[in-house]
């Protein structure tokens, strides 16, 4: 059986995809800021770095797989910090974990990377000149209404960045790829405005759309838990949406 | 006529109501969208169609504005797509047999 890395395991997406692997016989390790097998703060370099130090010393022989899971939509700030540094780092620090047991990557995007909202301004410095300090300089003043649209140039950023390194990784034997989740029944929705909650519903997600509900967690860690795995050896550099076919609907002629 | 349920719920942008204009088997296509450098719409089915524009008028910005009925199959209206207008016509090319509903709806630009 395998060991698992996983960031933002201890709830939502996350903690489901913690146990299914369990279910599976795995090993998982759960990175988190509070109740994870390793306690840091992924938001910040020295916490990046104290994780990172960590798991080579429980696992010096490597690791199977490497989920970087966490992130957060509000804050932006911590929106830029945690979603796209927390797992671009944390998976580029855990590489050399993988590459010796021939592991594989996944990172948490969204599918709110297709809907136009992302400033794409922002997915440009993050993806070419990444550089933390002055970017989370560059933004603390932006108003916390502007959330959304950081969120998403997170994600979409974090995806780009999965595409462009896998083929070197792939070559290395680890594979990186990276899930687009549709609108998830989390703590993140769970308190949500009724402004915030009529967009919400304005992203139907056709699998659920008679009874309305947003998506299971379950039905995305199953696709991250999939991807993982060795079954999905001839899978990488994907971006595989999750979301019930809400991006199909929206963009039926994007195939590619 | 079905034409003017069909304006009514664009105007009000209800898009429950634009679906019962249709037929559980039937398809949209609006050749306008690519005029603004966006993708055209191709919407296969009543409930494509409900949810697709439930999105639009909510999240896309999507208006009509001046709509004016031509003919029992035939409006010609300006559609606001999140800003960019564009002056069209909106055909309804077949109806289904049984139910009268709408089968296939074309939008193309003026």
């Amino acid at each position: 059986m395998g060991i698992y890395v996983i960031t933002g395991g201890s709830s939502g997406i996350g903690k489901r995809t913690v146990e299914i692997l369990k279910e599976r016989g795995h090993e998982t390790v759960n990175i988190d800021l509070k109740d994870g097998d390793i306690n840091a703060n992924l938001a910040t370099p020295a916490g990046r770095s104290a994780a990172l130090e960590e798991l080579h010393r429980r696992y010096p022989d490597g690791i199977d797989a490497m989920i970087c899971n966490a992130g957060v939509n509000r804050n932006i700030p911590l929106i830029i910090s945690l979603n796209y540094f927390g797992a671009t780092e944390m998976a580029a620090g855990a590489f050399d974990l993988l590459k010796k047991k021939g592991g594989s990557c996944v990172v948490t995007s969204s599918n709110s990377i297709v809907q136009g909202a992302a400033r794409m301004d922002v997915v440009g410095m993050l993806n070419n000149q990444a550089d933390e300090a002055r970017i989370l300089e560059l933004v603390k003043d932006y108003d916390p209404r502007a959330a959304h649209s950081f969120y998403a140039a997170t994600k979409y950023a974090l995806a780009r960045w999965a595409r462009r390194m896998s083929a070197s990784w792939g070559a290395q034997g680890v594979r990186l790829n990276a899930v687009a989740p549709g609108n998830v029944r989390t703590a993140m929705t769970d308190g949500l405005s009724p402004e915030q909650r009529a967009a919400v519903e304005a992203l139907p997600v056709p699998v659920n759309y008679e009874s309305g509900e947003l998506m299971d967690p379950s039905d995305i860690a199953n696709a991250i838990a999939f991807l993982a795995s060795p079954e999905a050896h001839g899978v990488n550099g994907v971006v595989l949406f999750v979301d019930g076919g809400t991006d199909a609907l929206l963009n039926s002629e994007k195939v590619y | 006529m079905i034409i003017a349920d069909f304006v009514r719920a664009l105007q009000a942008k209800d898009h429950k109501a634009m679906a019962a204009c249709f037929a559980d088997e039937c398809r949209l296509f609006d050749y306008c969208p690519l005029r603004i450098k966006n993708e055209n719409y191709y919407i296969y089915g009543r409930w494509a169609v409900e949810m697709f524009y439930h999105n639009k008028f909510v999240l896309g910005g999507l208006s009509v504005l001046d709509p004016r009925i031509v003919d029992e199959r035939t409006v010609n209206l300006y559609i606001n797509y999140g800003g960019q207008v564009n002056h069209a016509l909106a055909t309804i090319e077949s109806y289904d047999p049984v139910s009268g509903l709408i089968r296939e709806l074309v939008i193309r630009p003026a």
